[in-house]
Order: structure tokens, then sequence, then C-alpha cells
């Protein structure tokens, strides 16, 4: 048989219990397996005792450890079943990776996640932010705010009704004085002013 | 988890080219909220990313990373 070298990557779940001396004999016994195999660990992540998402053989935390390496592709099967048949194992996942493929740590995705955490809080405070500033402002500053407009839309409608009639009047003043060039230009003045003036009440 | 409204792949308009099992946060956006698989009808993603992420899923599950149901 032909044997190919190929890489992989390993994920072991170790019994939480055992203390920090025998953890880490654990890992030097699986570290064994793979390099008295040919094989070559290139690239280590251990993350240490977290709680499990649900209880496996009656344990609530476990101790993960991740490991890349290079094997032979007919000596994985042996890795695995050993692994298994290791009382001190909960769970293993031995995965074939593409050969451009880099570790990506469980310290890298924290960091990543805080980032995005921080982004998200960051869009729902402003997000906050804008609905205080339209909810409040509208409540207290309303009343107010109508009694004065009324006050000047009353004046506007006057002003605005006069200038009206003003410019009814008007027209019928230019047909029978074409010759007062000067007058008009009041008038069209006039006319200006009041326009101006009326958009900057409403608004 | 994306709407029904984005129908374009969220991996391919992110360019993800590896999905990784270990990645929890990416996975909870394919995930309902008992847990279950979103189908592609509603994340709009391609068949490849799809298959992808359901294997993905399923070895998070097996390392207890990731819940199997609520």
């Amino acid at each position: 048989m032909d044997t190919r070298i190929a890489k992989y990557e390993l994920m072991v779940i170790l019994m939480p219990d055992m203390g920090e001396s025998k953890t880490a004999e654990e890992m030097q016994e699986v570290r064994e397996q793979i390099t008295s195999n040919g094989g070559e660990i290139f690239d280590e992540d251990l993350w240490g005792v977290r709680k499990l998402a649900y209880m496996i053989k009656k344990q609530e935390n476990g101790y993960y450890a991740v490991l890349n390496f290079t094997l032979d592709t007919s000596k994985v099967h042996e890795l695995e079943k050993s692994l298994t048949l290791n009382p001190q194992v909960i769970r293993q996942l031995v995965l074939r990776v593409s050969d451009s493929y880099t570790l990506k740590k469980l310290s890298d995705y924290e960091e990543q996640w805080a980032k995005d955490d921080l982004e998200s809080k960051q869009k729902e405070d402003a997000e906050q932010e804008r609905k205080d500033e339209l909810k409040k402002p509208v409540r207290k500053v309303e009343k107010p705010l109508k009694k004065e407009e009324k006050v000047e839309e009353v004046k506007e409608e006057k002003e605005e009704e006069k200038p009206k009639k003003e410019a009814k009047k008007e027209p019928k003043k230019k047909t029978d004085e074409d010759s007062n060039s000067k007058s008009k230009l009041d008038e069209f003045d006039e006319k200006l002013r009041s326009l101006i003036n009326d958009p900057d009440i409403t608004l | 988890m994306p709407t029904f409204k984005n129908r374009k792949c969220y991996f391919h308009s992110e360019d993800i080219k590896h999905i990784d099992y270990k990645n929890t946060r990416l996975l909870r956006k394919f995930l309902t909220q008992y847990f279950k698989i979103v189908p592609r009808y509603y994340s709009g993603t391609c068949i490849k990313h799809q298959k992808e992420i359901s294997t993905a899923i399923k070895n998070a599950r097996i390392m207890g990373l990731i819940r199997f149901t609520r």
C-alpha cells in the first residue's frame, strides 16, 4: 500500500477532575501516539476546562484540547481507536483538513466575538438614543410649541390675508396704471417680502 | 439568522472559505430558537455551504459546543 501524508485536526475532551499533572501526562500520551507513528505536531491549542453544552458520561465540564498534525492516512484509524478505548477521554474528533489550513485559536475567536458584541451594543445604544430623542422632546416641547404656533398661525393668516387682498387689488390697478413702473416694482417687493416672511414663520 | 428577503448566500457575500465547527457564534446564526438547523429556503445559503455548515453544526454538537435541542 502506498502511504500518503495528510493534515489532520484532532479535538479531545478529557475528564476534568484529573488534576494538572495527570492531564499533562494524558496529553503527552496522545502526542506520543502521533509522533511514534511518524506524525508531526505543528500547532496546538489548549482551551482548558470548559462547561459542556450537555452532560456527557456523567460529566458537566470537560478539558478541551486541539491539535493540528500531519499523519499517514493509514494510521489515523488506529489513533481514533486507541482514543475511544481510553477511559480518560470523553469525546474525540479527527477531521481531515486542507493543506492551506491554519488553526484559528479560541482566543482569536473570543476577541472577534467581543468586538462583535461591542459593535452591536453601540448600534443598540445609538438606536435607543435616537428613539429617546424622538420621544422626549416631542412630549415636552409640543405643548408650549403648539401655543406659540397657534398664535403665530393666527398672525400668519392675518398676514397672508392682507397681501392676498392687496395682490388681488393690485392686478386690477395694474390694468389701470401700466405706465407707473416704479409702483409696480414696489408692489412686487412687498409681495416677495410677504412670501419670504411666511415660510419662515411656518417653519 | 438571515431573513427571507436576503436571498444571497451569507458565505459568498462575506467571503468565508472554510467553515469552522469551533466558531459557535457563526453556527448559532444558522440555528432556530430550538437549535434546529435552519433550512435553505429561509437562510438563502447555497447548497455547497449549506452542506458544509450542517456538517459543522453536527460536529460541534458531538463535541459538546452546541446543544442538540432546547
